[in-house]
């Protein structure tokens, strides 16, 4: 189903089962979009506006976008580990 | 707990909420615009200048919606990863995550406040989704069985 149907039409709150945390396409996905996001928040660009490129410091302070960094390396963090659990259900599949 | 077989893995639901929420934003943006260039246009021309607005509006409100509707999809598809649990939280924590990077461009202000609404207006809905299907669940009945017929 849909998640953003399930927004309106919530399902019963229940616990994955270990086959459903185990899915590979999603785990993939999660670790490509997390090590993507990280490396766009640890560049300039969400900070730049226009053709020059100029930071406004009074929208984006230093302390504002050293935790946007912060936040992006933490993504990149959790990617590598996704991509080592992705791995690691690809290990299991061919050789258990 | 058993697994639920009936659900596609997040890919497939992630490019399927995206298509949905392209296609219901391009649809409002037909009916919206249209309208506006209608109004906006003079005497003689109004059905040119509703065309011309939806040709011009109605696919960026659609990306728009799209881009809110995927991105939502993908956060909510990652806490339930990162949970292993699947409740009306996820929804909430992914309209956090939602509001927050739509709007990180915007300075830390504008990423605060556009975060807190997107989870709040998500709980709302999620609250709302739970009362309704509450009130329209059939309540349950003791069953009638027949008088026992009398022994001696």
């Amino acid at each position: 189903m849909s998640n953003i149907l399930s927004v309106f039409n919530p399902s019963p709150s229940r616990d994955l089962a270990p086959s459903e945390a185990d899915c590979l396409p999603c785990t993939l996905i999660q670790s490509v979009f997390a090590i993507g996001g990280g490396i766009y928040l640890n560049s300039s660009l969400p900070f730049t506006e226009g053709k020059e490129n100029k930071i406004d410091f009074k929208k984006h302070p230093l302390w504002w976008q050293k935790s946007v960094r912060g936040i992006g390396i933490l993504l990149i963090g959790l990617g590598a580990y996704r991509f080592g659990e992705v791995g690691q259900i690809v290990y299991k599949k061919k050789f258990e | 707990m058993s697994a639920d077989h009936t659900r596609d893995p997040c890919p497939i639901v992630i490019l399927n909420d995206f298509g949905g929420a392209f296609s219901m934003g391009v649809i409002g943006g037909c009916v919206w615009h249209g309208i506006k260039g209608f109004r906006n246009s003079p005497y003689g021309e109004r059905g040119y200048g509703a065309i011309s607005a939806i040709k011009a509006r109605a696919p960026v409100v659609g990306g728009n919606f799209g881009v809110w509707g995927g991105l939502f999809s993908t956060f909510d598809c990652s806490v339930k990863a990162v949970r292993k649990r699947e409740d009306a939280w996820n929804a909430v924590i992914a309209g956090f995550f939602t509001g927050g990077a739509l709007a990180i461009r915007g300075g830390w202000r504008h990423t605060r406040n556009s975060a807190i609404t997107c989870a709040c207006l998500l709980g709302v809905f999620e609250g709302v989704g739970m009362m309704m299907q509450r009130f329209m669940a059939q309540p349950t009945m003791a069953p009638q069985y027949p008088d026992q017929p009398l022994t001696a």
